[in-house]
C-alpha cells in the first residue's frame, strides 16, 4: 500500500529522532554523574556523608595538644541491631567555625566538611567491596584529623573578644600553622539540625566565620603594606622626610589625619610609628597605583588563602579603574580595600618571617610540601626595616598599649572608619621582636581605635604564646 | 533491535535465545534485594523471600499476558525487567511500599489480560475514536476542575483512598483518537507533498493551534510542564509521521517553547518553576531542595554508585513516587542509569518495530503513538529529575511508585503488544 510504505518512512524518521534523543539524554546524565560529578558533590549541601556517619564511628578530629574537637560517641541502635553514632563536638561555640558541624538536613562545615573523605572513611564507587565488607561483617573506620589549633589560645582569644563582635587569628610565622582563629559570635555545633533555622536568620550572623571570611577595610593595618611597597619599589627610604600637614586635598577631596592632627614633618619609620595618614596618603600616590597593587597582591590579596576551611580572598581595588583620590586613601586601608583577618594575620608573619609570606594551613595531615611553600612578598631587606619600622609602633607610637615588659612586640595598629557605625579596631603584629613565634591580627567590630582597644587583646594573646613557647 | 528497512514483518524466533538474559536480569535482581537486606544490617532472608515472589510474579505474568493473546513478548519481557527494577529500588526504600507495588502488578497484570482477552483486533478500537477523543481531553483537564494539588502541580484526583492520575488513561485514549484520525485523513494529508517547507494550509494549522492552545492550558491551570508537553507532543509527533512534513516537529515545538516561555512570565507560579530550575542552589533549603538532591545523590553515585542500600534516599522528599531515578542514579552510578535508559530504548525501539511491521494504518499509527507516548513520558521525567528541563509530576512508566501508573502503562504495552497483523494477533 502506498500510503503504507510512505507512513513507514515517516515512523522510522519518528523513531530515529526519539533515537536520537535519548542518547542525548544518556550523554547528559553520562556527564552528569561522570565528569561533571565532582563540582556537584562536593557542594557543602550534600549531606551524604552524615547518614553514614551514623551507622560508623567517624574520625575524631583533635587540637594540637591532643585534646578532642570532635568525635562520634554510640548513641543507641537501628531497627536491625546495627550501632548507631552520634557527634559530639567538647569544645562547642570556641572552635565551631573551625571544626565546622555535619548535618542530615544542612550539609557540612568547616573541617568536618573539608576532611570529610578521611574522617568518613568511606568513600564513593566501591560497590564490591562495601559488599564484600557486608558480608564478612567488618566495619568501615573513619581516620582522624589533628588541627594545628592551639586550644588554649583558641579559648583565650575568646575570652579576649567575649561580648564583642570580631575576629582574632594567631598564626605561626615561619610555617603558617594557624594557631588561633576565633570568630565572635559563634555558636554551638551541637543540636545544629533543630538550631540551624534561627542561627541563619540571626542579624549578627553568628554562621560567619569573620576571622577567615569577614572582610572589612584594614584602615592604617595596609600601611605596612604602603610601606612595603614603597621600600620594595625604591620609591622611598625609611628615613626619608615627609611633611604631614592635618589634611591632604587630593582631587578636591580631603584626605585627613586622626582627629585632624598635623604629624609635622616625620621621616616614614617616625610617620609609621605614629599612623600618620597624610604622609601615607602622599606616599600612597607616589608609588602608584600598579605598585600598591602588586605589592598587596604579593602580600596574598585578591587569592583566597590556601587554608583548608572556606576563606575569602582579600579585596584591593583595580589599578586601571582608581582615581587619585581612591589611591590615597587606599594607601591608608579605606576606599574599597577589604581585607579578612587572617590575611592581616599573615601580612604581620612575613614581615616577621623576613618578606616569605607562610602558607596558611590549620590541618597537621596535610602536608603537601609543594603547598607549604610560602611566597615571598618583600627583600629581607626590606622586611628588616617594617621590622624596625612595627617595633617602633609599639615601643613609642600608636601601640604603646601593646607593649609589654618582658616581651618585645612589634605591630600595627588599625582604626578603619565605616559609614554606618564606629570604627573597627586593628591590630596586627608578631612576638617576640627578636625570634617570633606567633603572629596576630585582632579585629574588633565598631571596636573604637586599634592602639586602645585592639592592641591589649593583641599583647594579652602574644604573652599567651610566648609564654606556651618557652 | 534493528528496524528492519523494507519494512516486512521478521518471523520471530529469537524469543527463546531471550529468555536467558531475561532469567540472568532477574537473577541479578534478586541478588539485589538480598544486598538491600544485607546493607541495612538484618537478614538475608527477607530479601530473598520478596525477591523470589517477584520472580515468581514476573514468570506468571508472563504466562499470563501470552495465555491472553499477546505475541510481541519482547516488550513484556523489557517490562518485567523494568517492573522488577522497579519493585527493588521501591523495596530498598521502604519495604510496605513494595508490597503495595507488587500488589498493584497483580492487578494491573490481570486486568491487562482480560483487555487482550477482549480485543480481538486492535482495529475495533479506531470505531470509537471520538468518544476516546472526547474521554481522553476529559481526563486531561479533568483534575484542573476538581483535582487536589501536590508538589505545587494539580494533576490527580481523589477517588476514595486512592489518588489517581488521570492523564496516564488519557495518553492511552488519546492515541487511539490521533491513530483513528489520521489514518482515515491518510491519504489526503500526504497528497503531494514532497518538499520539506511548504506554506501550510488552514487544514493543517487550525488543529495545530487548537492543540497548542489546550496544552498551554493545561500547563498553566494544572502547572505542570509534563501533561501538557506529552499531550502536545504526541499530537505532534504523530502528525509528523502521518505527513512527513518537519513543519509539525519544527514549528511546533517553537511553538510550544515560546507559548511556554511567555506563560511562565506572566504567571508567577510558573516562573517559580522555572527559577528553581535554573538554579536550584539559591534557594537550596527552600524550594531547591528536591532538585537539589536529586542532583546531590546522582553526583555521588558517580560510576558505580554508593552501593545497594548504601545511599541516602531519604534525603529527597517524595523519592519513591518523582524520584527513584536519582535513587538509582545513587546507589547504581552511571551504569544502573544508563541501563535503565537502554531498557527503555529497547521498549521504544520494539514499539517502533511492531508500527513498521504492521499492515493496517491505524495499527500502524496506534503503535507509533503509544511508543512516543512512553517515550516522551520517559524523556520528561528524566529530564526534569536531572534538570535538563523544569520538574514535571509525571511518573517513571514502570518504575515510579504508583498504582494507576502501573495500571496504565501496563495496559499500554499490552495493547502496543497486540497490535500486529490482524490475521496473525487471533489467539
Amino acid at each position: 500500500m502506498k500510503g503504507s510504505s510512505s507512513l513507514n518512512k515517516g515512523i522510522r524518521g519518528l523513531a530515529r529522532g526519539f533515537l536520537l534523543l535519548f542518547l542525548a539524554l544518556l550523554a547528559y546524565v553520562g556527564y552528569l554523574q561522570t565528569i561533571g560529578s565532582g563540582a556537584i558533590a562536593t557542594r557543602e549541601e550534600n549531606a551524604r556523608g552524615a547518614l553514614e556517619e551514623s551507622q560508623a564511628p567517624r574520625g575524631k578530629i583533635f587540637a594540637a595538644g591532643g585534646e578532642v574537637l570532635a568525635e562520634s560517641i554510640p548513641s543507641g541502635t537501628n531497627r536491625s541491631g546495627r550501632q548507631l553514632y552520634g557527634r559530639i563536638y567538647p569544645e562547642g561555640s570556641s572552635t565551631s567555625h573551625i571544626v565546622g558541624y555535619i548535618s542530615k538536613k544542612y550539609g557540612r562545615t568547616g573541617i568536618e566538611s573539608a576532611a570529610n573523605t578521611t574522617l568518613s572513611g568511606i568513600g564513593g564507587g566501591r560497590f564490591f567491596d562495601r559488599l564484600l565488607r557486608a558480608a564478612t561483617g567488618t566495619r568501615e573506620r573513619g581516620r582522624d584529623i589533628h588541627l594545628t589549633l592551639d586550644l588554649d589560645l583558641q579559648r583565650a582569644a575568646k575570652e579576649a573578644l567575649a561580648g564583642r563582635k570580631g575576629a582574632i587569628v594567631i598564626v605561626d610565622p615561619a610555617s603558617g600553622a594557624l594557631l588561633a582563629a576565633y570568630s565572635n559570635p559563634s555558636y554551638d555545633p551541637s543540636g545544629i539540625d533543630s538550631r540551624f533555622p534561627a542561627l541563619s536568620k540571626q542579624n549578627d550572623s553568628p554562621l560567619l566565620n569573620r576571622a577567615t571570611q569577614g572582610l572589612y577595610p584594614p584602615g592604617s593595618t595596609m600601611k605596612v603594606i604602603t610601606a612595603a611597597a614603597a621600600l620594595e619599589s625604591g620609591t622611598s627610604r625609611i628615613s626619608e622626610h615627609f611633611d604631614g600637614p592635618s589634611a591632604l586635598v587630593v582631587q578636591g577631596n580631603k584626605v585627613t589625619n586622626y582627629r585632624d592632627q598635623t604629624c609635622g614633618n616625620f621621616d616614614l619609620l617616625t610617620a609609621f610609628a605614629k599612623s600618620c595618614n597624610t604622609i601615607f596618603a602622599k606616599l600612597g600616590l607616589k608609588v602608584g597605583a600598579k605598585e600598591m597593587s602588586d605589592t598587596a597582591k604579593d602580600f596574598g590579596f585578591g587569592r583566597r588563602p590556601p587554608v583548608e576551611i572556606p576563606a575569602s580572598a582579600s579585596r584591593y581595588p583595580d589599578p586601571s579603574k582608581m582615581a587619585d583620590v581612591d589611591l590615597a586613601w587606599s594607601a591608608v586601608g579605606q576606599a574599597d580595600v577589604l581585607a579578612t583577618p587572617l590575611q592581616m594575620a599573615l601580612v604581620a608573619a612575613s614581615v616577621a618571617n623576613s618578606g616569605v609570606v607562610p602558607a596558611a594551613h590549620i590541618v597537621q595531615e596535610d602536608i603537601d610540601i609543594t603547598r607549604m611553600r610560602g611566597r615571598r612578598a618583600v627583600s629581607e631587606t626590606v622586611a628588616g626595616d617594617l621590622q624596625i619600622m612595627m617595633e617602633a609602633v609599639v615601643e613609642s607610637g600608636t601601640g604603646k598599649a601593646a607593649a609589654r615588659r618582658d616581651l618585645t612586640i612589634a605591630g600595627k595598629t588599625g582604626t578603619a572608619e565605616v559609614a554606618k557605625g564606629g570604627s573597627h579596631a586593628w591590630f596586627i603584629g608578631y612576638a617576640p621582636a627578636q625570634n617570633p613565634t606567633a603572629a596576630i591580627a585582632v579585629l574588633v567590630e565598631h571596636g573604637g581605635t586599634g592602639g586602645s582597644v585592639a592592641a591589649p587583646l593583641a599583647a594579652r594573646l602574644l604573652d599567651k604564646a610566648a609564654a606556651a613557647k618557652r | 533491535m534493528r528496524l528492519n528497512r523494507q519494512g516486512q514483518a521478521r518471523k520471530d524466533t529469537a524469543v527463546t535465545a531471550l529468555f536467558l538474559p531475561f532469567a540472568l536480569l532477574l537473577g541479578l535482581d534478586l541478588c539485589g534485594f538480598g544486598a538491600v537486606t544485607a546493607a541495612a544490617g538484618g537478614g538475608i532472608a527477607d530479601g530473598l523471600i520478596f525477591g523470589g515472589a517477584v520472580w515468581f510474579l514476573s514468570a506468571s505474568s508472563l504466562l499470563a499476558l501470552r495465555a491472553s493473546g499477546v505475541r510481541e513478548l519482547k516488550i513484556v519481557m523489557i517490562v518485567i525487567c523494568l517492573v522488577s527494577i522497579g519493585l527493588l529500588v521501591q523495596y530498598r526504600m521502604d519495604r510496605d511500599l513494595a508490597q503495595t507495588q507488587l500488589i498493584w502488578l497483580v492487578g494491573a497484570v490481570i486486568l491487562s489480560s482480560g483487555f487482550s482477552l477482549l480485543l480481538r483486533d486492535h482495529r475495533a478500537l479506531a470505531r470509537f475514536k471520538y468518544l476516546f477523543g472526547t474521554l481522553g481531553i476529559f481526563l486531561l483537564v479533568i483534575p484542573a476542575i476538581i483535582g487536589v494539588e501536590h508538589g505545587g502541580a494539580k494533576l490527580w484526583l481523589q477517588i476514595g483512598p486512592y489518588t489517581v492520575q488521570p492523564s496516564e488513561i488519557a495518553k492511552i485514549m488519546l492515541a487511539i483518537f490521533f491513530a483513528a484520525y489520521l489514518s482515515d485523513r491518510q491519504r489526503q494529508l500526504s497528497e503531494g507533498r514532497d518538499s520539506a517547507f511548504r506554506l501550510p494550509r488552514l487544514a493543517d494549522v487550525g488543529p495545530l493551534l487548537m492543540m497548542w492552545a489546550l496544552s498551554l492550558v493545561v500547563l498553566v491551570v494544572e502547572r505542570d510542564l509534563g501533561s501538557s508537553l506529552l499531550f502536545f507532543g504526541l499530537f505532534v509527533t504523530l502528525m509528523f509521521a502521518a505527513t512527513r512534513r518537519p513543519l509539525y516537529p519544527v514549528v511546533g515545538g517553537l511553538m510550544f517553547t515560546s507559548g511556554a516561555a511567555v506563560s511562565y512570565f506572566l504567571f508567577s507560579h510558573l516562573r517559580v518553576r522555572v527559577d528553581v530550575w535554573l538554579d536550584p542552589w539559591s534557594d537550596f533549603f527552600g524550594r531547591g531542595y528536591q532538585i537539589g538532591q536529586s542532583l546531590l545523590a546522582m553526583a555521588s553515585g558517580g560510576i558505580s554508585g554508593r552501593g545497594l542500600g548504601y545511599g541516602s534516599p531519604s534525603l529527597i522528599p517524595a523519592a519513591a513516587t518523582d524520584f527513584p531515578f536519582a535513587v538509582i542514579g545513587e546507589e547504581l552510578g552511571i551504569i544502573g542509569t544508563g541501563l535503565l535508559l537502554l531498557l527503555y530504548l529497547m521498549l521504544v525501539a520494539r514499539g517502533f518495530y511492531v508500527a513498521l511491521n504492521t499492515s493496517d494504518l491505524f495499527g500502524k499509527l496506534l503503535a507509533a503513538g503509544l511508543s512516543s507516548a512512553l517515550a516522551l513520558q520517559v524523556l520528561v521525567i528524566i529530564g526534569g529529575v536531572t534538570k535538563a528541563i523544569p520538574m514535571t509530576g509525571v511518573t517513571l512508566p514502570f518504575v515510579s511508585y504508583g498504582g494507576s501508573s502501573l495500571v496504565a502503562n501496563m495496559i499500554l504495552i499490552t495493547l502496543l503488544a497486540r497490535i500486529g497483523d490482524p490475521q496473525v494477533s487471533k489467539p
